[in-house]
């Protein structure tokens, strides 16, 4: 029997926040419009990283990252702490740099594994540069 | 001792399209529906076109490094914001995710339905087929 749960707001049960609450990866949320439904769990982020490329690279922040390499001038492996079930999983970034007014810039992912992916930034001549502020966000399917 | 409820939808009482779930820092509520990618796609831009995963998402091959994302749920306005990326291979691997590219003149506009990106390489600044693309959405679904 379908079930439907009616709610404004999500807590865990200690009512100390949301931050223990688990959602199974069949849910389906009611749209914005609330014309269509669509699966809750394949709509979030599974992982993501902002970090700095220049001099001695460091994470600022990050979610579901166990590691940053720094492999070179402006080439990074980033490690996934929770894996992906395959590499078929959506990797978009973006870097710029703000000691650089125009910091023209293109990032490649160009390696992934389940519990890793490897990216470049580059200068508008596709020559490797760090960068000072550098963004990977994934989706897909964690294992 | 740790609860648990089985459901199969979750919806709002005030708006059912619009459910708060607590923040990290336990200070604020953030907007569930408007936190969740409504689309994302990773494909091989070469050749024939294939997704080797997707989520709410088709494409159509609209030349040499132009591609048309097409949702299976459409969005409720054209004012969705689009993210990509894209790759060749280690060594050659300048290229550059831009949606909305078309010669001017001849741009195609976002619909509820579906957008035009391209791949381009800046060094010719032409459209290029490239064997990795990835694209993600954010907005409001109908």
């Amino acid at each position: 029997m379908t079930s439907q749960l009616n709610v404004d707001t999500i807590v865990d049960k200690a009512g100390s926040g949301g931050t223990n609450v688990k959602i199974g990866n069949t849910s389906t949320y009611v749209s914005d419009g609330g014309a269509v439904t669509q699966n809750t769990v394949q709509g979030l982020a599974k992982a993501w990283i902002h970090f700095q490329g220049t001099s001695t690279s460091a994470i600022n922040d990050s979610f579901n990252i166990s590691g940053l390499t720094d492999n070179g001038t402006g080439n990074y492996t980033i490690t996934i702490e929770n894996d992906m079930v395959n590499v078929s999983y959506s990797s978009p970034c973006a870097a710029s740099d703000s000691g650089i007014t125009n910091s023209d810039t293109m990032v490649n992912p160009y390696t992934w594994a389940t519990g890793s992916v490897s990216i470049g930034t580059n200068n508008n001549s596709g020559t490797l540069s760090d960068r000072s502020d550098t963004n990977i966000t994934i989706h897909g399917d964690l294992a | 001792m740790a609860s648990q409820l089985k459901v199969d939808t979750l919806t709002g009482v005030t708006t059912a399209g619009s459910i708060d779930v607590t923040g990290e820092g336990n200070s604020t509520t953030t907007n569930l529906q408007q936190g969740l990618a409504k689309s994302w796609v990773n494909f091989n831009g070469t050749g024939t076109i294939a997704a080797r995963d997707s989520f709410n998402a088709s494409l159509t091959d609209g030349g040499t490094g132009d591609y048309v994302l097409n949702f299976s749920n459409v969005m409720s306005d054209a004012n969705y914001s689009v993210t990509g990326s894209s790759s060749v291979l280690i060594g050659n691997f300048e290229t550059m995710f831009v949606p909305n590219f078309k010669p001017p003149g001849t741009e195609t506009a976002s619909t509820t339905s579906a957008f035009q990106f391209a791949v381009l390489r800046p060094s010719t600044t032409q459209p290029y087929d490239v064997p990795y693309v990835y694209v993600q959405v954010h907005g409001d679904l109908a």
